[in-house]
Order: structure tokens, then sequence, then C-alpha cells
């Protein structure tokens, strides 16, 4: 609410100032999730990002080559300065000049050739009016998912579409996260700058991130060999992206990650036993489970154990968010076969439609919506009739676009 | 009894737990005779297992693990990781001799404890395609967890 209010008042303040006739909210966006393919630039930019003893500030150098390749140089903090990062479009090349150490890692850029995933239907994209950022016009932007993840702020360049600054707030730790622009200049960068260090001595290590490509559960289930428990209900607006096997230590493990178009929510699951919980933590209640929370910067994390399952979620989310995840990831089958069989017999279809829907990762209410175009009262939320089509598009684009299929463009609403 | 009593109560018998976890495991133990008899099973195995004398570890044992763990290394590996790596080839070695014998233990000394940074350098990695993340935030977070993940600080980081 007091988000709301604060962007209100904004917009009154900004709105004023706008001149000329204003693009719509999500051409703003689009165009600022496409800009990077479009320009090349250089920039200074200042982060505030919260760590265990308080909030840290952090000046990183950036320089950007269209479509995706990016040269970072950390210059403070004292602990990260000098730290390198050259991201190539196909792998990232981590320097660590104090422990002349290389890490090659997976590529951040995917983002910016074209595999942006579509806002769900009901986030709210609002332009709040206009605001100069390094000395440049902006358009400012608010992005306000339903799921009760972070409201975002995006100060996007009118000319060029890039984000100059960037801010998150949630109502538990309110504006906890700020980016800006200090610098920026546009024009070819040269290529050396982009060349894969090759420090003569340093240890290289390379870590190789798993694959999301699996898209229907009973895939994912045979490839790690044990049964998924299907989140029974989602917060409002994620929806399933995809999963795959994620290596913790030496126990193989599935991953599942939801996305309410703003902030993405990954879900391990391994059998209890093989995987230890980190020590240290708050231990939280969420019903008759007892819970681990951990804070890593931005991210927050949750592990817990039920009926012979041990189950994390990852996210820079409110915890509220995450305790809905651990309320509806349910480890017993014979439970997710009676809703099935429930909910087919009140839909007056089969219950293998209704398994087949849950294997591709919606919820019961989804699978409500989806089959009826009725949700009952009790779960209806803000799904309507109206979202049925545009439910199934969206997740065909999730799938076109986590395919690479061509074609498949930044998406949004 | 579920598998995170039984890693409790091994934890328990090492003496590896909180003073919180003491109370609960021993409340635990007061009212449940299969406790008792689990708890009176894993003492029994502790003995053995600390009767026994160490047994070597297969001589590339290190680079499996190494490489196991943390994909393709090359380049010399620091002595406080050749350190962990050969006690954990001795633990390892002592766990699969006596397979057949340890059982609620032996959950705990297979299981992997990948720390707050293994889950969190997947879930980075793979949040590139959320439509407003920030390429630096996501160079930090990506850069720290792999740092943490690998066990390694840098040194302004030690002073």
């Amino acid at each position: 609410m007091k988000a709301v209010a604060l962007l209100a008042a904004a917009a009154v303040v900004l709105g004023a100032s706008a001149s000329g006739p204003a693009p719509t909210p999500l051409a703003v966006l689009r165009r600022a999730a496409e800009a990077p393919l479009r320009t090349d630039y250089e920039a200074l930019q200042v982060l505030t990002v919260p760590r265990a003893e308080g909030a840290e500030t952090l000046r990183v150098a950036i320089w950007h080559r269209r479509p995706a390749t990016y040269r970072m140089e950390f210059l403070a903090p004292r602990r990260l300065a000098g730290r390198l990062l050259v991201d190539d479009g196909l792998s990232s090349w981590h320097y660590e000049p104090s422990l002349h150490l290389l890490v090659r890692g997976p590529s951040l850029a995917r983002a910016a050739v074209g595999k942006v995933l579509p806002l769900p239907e009901n986030t709210t994209v609002r332009l709040l009016g206009t605001d100069v950022v390094a000395g440049r016009a902006t358009y400012l932007l608010a992005v306000l998912p339903a799921s009760g993840g972070p409201t975002r702020r995006l100060w996007v360049d009118r000319s060029t579409g890039l984000v100059l600054k960037s801010e998150a707030w949630d109502a538990e730790r309110g504006v906890y996260y700020a980016s800006t622009v200090t610098r920026i200049s546009f024009g070819p960068v040269p290529e050396e700058l982009f060349r894969v260090p090759r420090p003569r001595g340093a240890r290289l290590v390379e870590l190789t991130a798993p694959s999301l490509g699996a898209r229907r559960l009973s895939e994912l289930a045979r490839a790690v060999g044990f049964p998924l428990a299907a989140p029974a209900d989602l917060p409002e607006g994620f929806r399933y992206r995809g999963g795959g096997v994620a290596v913790l230590g030496s126990a193989r493990a599935a991953l599942l990650q939801y996305s309410d178009g703003v902030s993405t929510v990954s879900l391990f699951q391994v059998p209890a036993g093989r995987v230890g919980s980190p020590p240290g933590g708050e231990v939280l209640r969420v019903g008759s489970t007892v819970v681990r929370s951990y804070g890593a910067g931005l991210l927050r994390l949750l592990v817990w154990e039920r009926r012979g399952m041990s189950f994390a979620a990852v996210a820079d989310a409110p915890l509220g968010v995450l305790r809905e995840f651990v309320s509806s990831a349910e480890a017993d089958p014979s439970l997710e076969a009676r809703r099935v069989s429930e909910l087919a017999h009140a839909l007056g279809v089969r219950p293998e439609r209704v398994a087949e829907l849950r294997d591709r990762g919606f919820t019961f209410r989804q699978v409500r919506v989806l089959l009826a175009g009725q949700p009952s009262e009790r779960a209806a939320g803000s799904l309507t009739r109206a979202v049925v089509p545009s439910l199934v598009e969206e997740m065909e684009r999730f799938e076109r676009v986590l395919a690479g299929a061509p074609g498949a463009s930044p998406g949004g609403r | 009894m579920n598998r995170a009593w039984e890693r409790l109560l091994s934890a328990y018998v090492d003496g590896e737990v909180t003073p919180e976890e003491r109370r609960q495991v021993e409340e635990w133990l007061r009212q449940d005779p299969e406790a008792q008899a689990e708890y009176r099973e894993l003492v029994r195995l502790r003995d053995l297992l600390r009767s026994l004398p160490p047994r070597p570890a297969p001589p590339d044992l290190e680079g499996r693990i190494l490489r196991a763990a943390l994909g393709r290394a090359t380049g010399p590996k620091p002595a406080r990781m050749r350190q962990a790596v050969w006690v954990g080839a001795v633990v390892a070695a002592a766990a699969v001799g006596l397979f057949p014998l340890v059982r609620g233990g032996l959950d705990r000394l297979r299981a992997s404890e990948p720390g707050v940074h293994g889950y969190t350098w997947q879930h980075v990695a793979h949040t590139a395609t959320d439509p407003l993340v920030d390429r630096a935030y996501l160079g930090v977070a990506l850069t720290d967890a792999t740092l943490e993940l690998l066990g390694e600080r840098p040194a302004e980081e030690q002073r």
C-alpha cells in the first residue's frame, strides 16, 4: 500500500514535467529489454547491495558491445577491487587477482540475445513520468508484480532505451537495492577489452550450470531418478518456467524454477539424507514444518524437509513469498493423486488431463482455470476467464523462449 | 524414524549437536523405544569404527574428488584443499569399508553439505533471463558465490 502511495505521488510530481506524447509503459519496457542488442557503451555504475554486515556500495566500470559481450571491472570496495569479469555471450571469465584464480562459468548475457521471458498477465507496468540520470533524459517506470514480490523502478534512457538507474522495494526491506549509472558514453568499444584474460600461472577452474530444458516434471524425475513434488499452489503470478538437474556437492538434485516475470524462485528437491542443511541460519516454522532461513545479499534461502524429501527455495523475494513455496511443496504422491482425482471429478474431465497439466508445472488453481475457465470463488484470485487464452499462450512463449526458438522475441505487457 | 531424526541421532552420538538439538534428542530417546534401539546400535558402530585402523586411500582419489567437486581444474592446488581432500578420502574409505554395518550414520557420512552458496550460485546462473535483472549486480552475485563455492576468499577479506 505504501509502495502504491509512493508511486502515485511520484507520478504526480514527475508527470508534470513530462513533455510530448508519452509512449506506453510496455513499449518503454520492451525497448529497455532490447536496448543492449542495439547499443555499445561504456559506463561507470554505483550499486548499493545488502550484505550480512549492512549495505555495501560497489563501483563497477562496464563495457558492453552488442549484442551480448560485457567486461566488468570492480573498483570498490577494497574486497572487490581488481576483480574482472569478461562475458563473451557463451561463457563468463572471472579473474580474481589476489588469488591468481581464473574461473570459467556460465554466461550472464543470455537475456541480451533475445531470450527475455515474457511478463505474466497480471504484472502491472506504469509510466510514472520523466527524470534526469547522468545528465540524460529518462522515463521512470514502475513494475509491480501481483505476487507480492519486489516492486522495481526503472529509469530508462529516452534516446537509447538503456536502464540507467533501478531500485527494488518490498514491504519487508523497504528500498533494499539501488543501482545508478553515473557516467556513460556511447559508441564502438575496442575489441581487445573483451579478450578472455589469460594470466600466466593462474589456476583455472571451470564450473558449469545445469540446463533448464525440462518442460515436464516427469521428464526431470526420470533424469534425477526420484519422484518430484509439484507445488500444489504458488503465490499469485508465479509460473513454472523450466527445470533441470542441479549438482549440490556430490548429490544430484532437481531444480525447478518459477517466475512472476520480475523475480525468479529456484526450488531444489533431493531425497532427504543426501544433502545436509548449511550451518547456521535462523529457525522458522511454517505450519508444522521447521525451516532454516539464510540471507545471502539480495537473496534469501529457505531449507526444510518433508516426507523424506529435502527442499530448498532461493529468491530475491520477501519471506512471505518463500513461505508460500514451503506450504505448497507437498511430497506425498497419494495426496497429489487424490487432489488430481477430486479436481477432475469437480470439472467433469478425465484425471489424466489434470495430471498432464500438473506435469507441465501448472498449479491446481491454474489447472482449474485452464480446464473450466471458471475458477471457484475461493481459489479464483485474480485469474479470470479472460486470462485463460493468454495463460496458455504465455506458457507456450516461455517454452519457445527457453528452447531458443527463432522468432522468440522479448515480451511483456 | 524419519531421515532428519536419523541424522540428528547420528550427530548426537558423535557429540556434534547444539544444546537445543541435544535436548530434543534426549527427550525423544526417553519416549521412543525404536530410537533407543537405534541409539544403542549407533554407539556400537561408533566404537567399532574407532577400533579400526585407517585404510589407505587409492592414489588417484584426490584428483577424482577435485574433478568431481570443481569440474575440470588445472594448476597448483592450495595446501588446505589438499589436506581437506585427504581427510575426506580417509572418511570415505572408512565409510565404504563399513557399508554393510553402518546404517543411519552412513547417511550423514554420505550427505553432501553444499552450503548456502551451493544453492545461490545455481540460482544466479539461471536468472540472466529475468528481463529486469541488472548485469552488474549479476556479476557481483555470481563472482561472490563462485568464490564461496570454491572455499576461496580474496586477500582483502582475510585481513
